[in-house]
């Protein structure tokens, strides 16, 4: 894997959190903002594994397993707690849901 | 000591005054005249002259002369006076003011003597100012009643404008010696002529005649007063001490002004329906001849007229105070008018004798005094007018036709008065001619014979020429024979046309009661003289408001421009104040709060946007660390 793929895999990457970026702030819905932290932290982890494997040293693809992992638990956690929300409440936006917690 | 005396001469008048206003006895305010009577009689038989001065500022005296003349003069002013106070006596019993009334007499004795002792000019003009004051005062003794306010403040007013012109001919004069006894040479025209127009003013010769009549509103025995002694013997007195002095035109004339003033009195008397108007314009007609006789050159004619006019005028005046006071007690009709009166010799007998030969002294007939005096005035004007040409025969030959109109409105007077029968029915009244009434009026009358100045009844000198050490020279006995003739023609001639004419029973006499005064008349209104003060006042008036108006427009248009201009210069600078001072420091605050709303924007709004700016934050702060 040399330097001109890497860089596509970067494209790629960025353009993953970009997408997350822009799904985190234009989107109203609490689901939609996890959606959007979950691409952001998939970018992350695309890098991690890009370097990785450019790199050939394999710490960065162990990282990203476990961050995987991990975040596999926080958005169940997650939805967990936004679901028991929009169960009491019948809100999902954010901006409301501020005031809600109050 | 004997500057003591003359201190108590001058004083006494006015402490009799205080004594008789503080006091319970209005008769003691007689007894202060008759000391200032005494001690004059003893001067005047002791034969000194006394000078003395005050000093008035340090290095400025004012010297006052008791000469004989002075002398002979507060003796005539003391006496009537005291004649008066006695008279007032009984005439102003009833009045609630006669404390008050006399006070003012002695006051205006006391200026009176005042006026006679002074001798430095300022001193003069003092006494001459307190003299106006004083007559103002009594002639508006009754300042209650309508109209009287007014006439006392006419009188004084034509006084003051006669008085701005003595004060400034003294003013004119040599500063360094004011002192009449002690002047040599000839003053020069301007001077002389304004110092003449002061005595006009005072002894009422035209044009300033007006006030004396309606001077006449005063208590009858106070023009008694005015018109003998004190007010209009000032300015015959100023004019024969001064005369010597004066230029030889101003003098003339003084003789023309006197002349006419004469003639004028005498015209205007004829026609008069108020007694007291008849003896004010006789006395102007009298004082005309005064001021013609100084006007001559004969100043010790004029003084010797003064001395006779004081006596017979002051009689007259007493006489028809008697008259009125009986009228006012008899009638409710104006009891100053001729036209109710007549046959009051029965009712007043003694009054009716006084005034008889007080009439005939005044006329000018022979064994009165007032033939005599008159006599030596119109031969020293024939004199005066031989020596100067033609045209100056006016002088004499009018003065000879006012001794005729004079005899023809006495004896008009006296038959109107006195004779025929009561005009109004039922006369009746309660006033007595009680003994201080009948004295002063005896006194007066017996002063009007002619044995008391000089034996011969038809001689024009007295003792009074020879003690002030003035004879008349005489250059031409033709002028004074043919003068003895024709006055006692003119005054025969007038008395015996006014007997025809107004005799009982004459067609005149029988109308007069209904005869109406027309006020459009010339003659019974004096020349409309006092229309013409009114009109002269008016266009003082009209000249003040005219210079109120300039003062209003053009000073306060002046000062209002100023005023405006300075607020617009503030609005002015208020307006750069405004937009070019506080223009920058505002924009400064708008850019400020455009700036603090912008940034409080970031903060306010919902969470995403926070987030936004947040990101934008760490991708500035992530291209500063790469980029920079």
């Amino acid at each position: 894997m040399n330097e001109e793929h890497l860089t596509y895999y970067l494209y790629f990457a960025a353009f993953l959190f970009s997408s997350g970026v822009f799904v985190v702030l234009t989107k109203r819905s609490a689901i939609f903002v996890l959606i959007g932290v979950e691409l952001m932290l998939n970018g992350a982890n695309l890098v991690l594994a890009s370097f990785s494997q450019y790199d050939h040293d394999m710490k960065g693809q162990i990282f990203a397993i476990f961050a995987i992992v991990i975040t596999v638990c926080e958005v169940s956690i997650a939805l967990a707690i936004l679901l028991n929300i929009y169960r009491k409440t019948r809100v999902s936006n954010l901006d409301e849901l501020r005031e809600v917690g109050n | 000591m004997e500057t003591w005396m003359i201190f108590a001469m001058l004083i006494a008048p006015l402490i009799g005054g205080f004594v008789s206003y503080f006091g319970k006895q209005v008769s003691i305010s007689s007894i202060g005249v008759f000391a200032s009577l005494i001690i004059a009689l003893f001067f005047t038989f002791s034969g000194n002259d006394i000078q003395g001065s005050i000093e008035w500022l340090p290095g400025y005296k004012l010297n006052y002369l008791v000469d004989q003349t002075s002398l002979i003069l507060i003796a005539l002013v003391s006496l009537i006076s005291m004649l008066v106070h006695i008279f007032s006596l009984e005439y102003m019993s009833e009045e609630h003011g006669k404390r008050r009334y006399f006070l003012k007499l002695g006051f205006f004795t006391f200026s009176m003597i005042g006026l006679l002792l002074a001798d430095h000019l300022i001193l003069f003009f003092i006494f001459w100012e307190l003299v106006g004051l004083a007559s103002y005062l009594l002639i508006g003794f009754w300042y209650q009643k309508q109209g009287i306010p007014s006439a006392a403040r006419l009188a004084f007013m034509v006084n003051r404008v006669a008085d701005a012109a003595l004060l400034a001919g003294i003013l004119l004069l040599d500063q360094s010696s004011l002192n009449i006894s002690l002047m040599d040479g000839n003053w020069l025209m301007l001077p002389s002529i304004l110092i003449a127009i002061g005595a006009f003013g005072k002894s009422a010769q035209l044009p300033f005649s007006g006030w004396l009549t309606k001077a006449m509103v005063g208590p009858t025995p106070v023009s008694a007063l005015i018109h003998a002694a004190t007010m209009v013997a000032a300015g015959v007195y100023l004019l024969f001490r001064v005369s010597p002095f004066m230029h030889p035109d101003a003098l003339m004339i003084v003789a023309l002004i006197g002349t006419l003033t004469a003639f004028y009195g005498g015209i205007c008397a004829l026609m008069q329906h108020d007694i007291k108007k008849v003896l004010a314009y006789s006395t102007i007609s009298q004082l005309g001849y005064m001021v013609m006789g100084v006007g001559v050159g004969a100043q010790s004619a004029s003084l010797f007229h003064l001395f006779t006019h004081a006596f017979f005028k002051a009689g007259l005046f007493l006489g028809a105070g008697a008259i009125i006071h009986f009228m006012q007690h008899a009638t409710k009709e104006d009891p100053q008018d001729i036209r109710n009166m007549g046959g009051l010799r029965n009712q007043l007998p003694w009054t009716y004798k006084t005034f008889l030969v007080c009439s005939l002294a005044l006329a000018g007939v022979p064994l009165f005094s007032g033939f005599m005096s008159k006599e030596g005035i119109i031969i020293a004007g024939w004199e005066w007018a031989s020596s100067i040409g033609r045209w100056a025969y006016v002088v004499p030959d009018l003065a000879l036709i006012t001794a005729f109109l004079t005899a023809l409105y006495v004896g008009r007077m006296v038959l109107l008065v006195f004779w025929g029968e009561n005009r109004i029915q039922n006369l009746y009244s309660s006033f007595k001619e009680v003994a201080v009434v009948r004295t002063p009026l005896i006194i007066l009358a017996i002063g009007s014979i002619w044995i008391f100045y000089n034996w011969n009844p038809l001689a024009h000198t007295s003792w009074i020429h020879a003690s002030i050490g003035l004879m008349p020279s005489h250059t031409d006995d033709f002028i004074s024979m043919i003068v003895t003739f024709l006055s006692l023609l003119m005054a025969i001639a007038g008395l015996v046309l006014a007997f025809s004419f107004f005799k009982p029973g004459s067609n005149y006499n029988r109308s007069y009661a209904e005869l109406q005064s027309d006020n459009k008349k010339i003659l019974f209104n004096g020349f409309f003289i006092t229309t013409f003060y009114e009109f002269f006042g008016k266009g003082v008036l009209r000249l003040a408001s005219f210079t109120f108006k300039v003062d209003r427009r053009v000073v306060d248009g002046a000062i209002h421009l100023i005023g405006v201009g300075g607020v617009v210069f503030s609005k002015i600078v208020a307006l750069i104040d405004r937009f070019i001072i506080d223009g920058p420091i505002n924009l400064v605050g708008v850019i400020s709060r455009l700036i603090g709303k912008a940034l409080a924007g970031l903060s306010s709004r919902d969470i995403q946007t926070q987030l936004t700016w947040l990101l934008v934050g760490i991708i500035l702060i992530l291209s500063w660390i790469l980029f920079f």
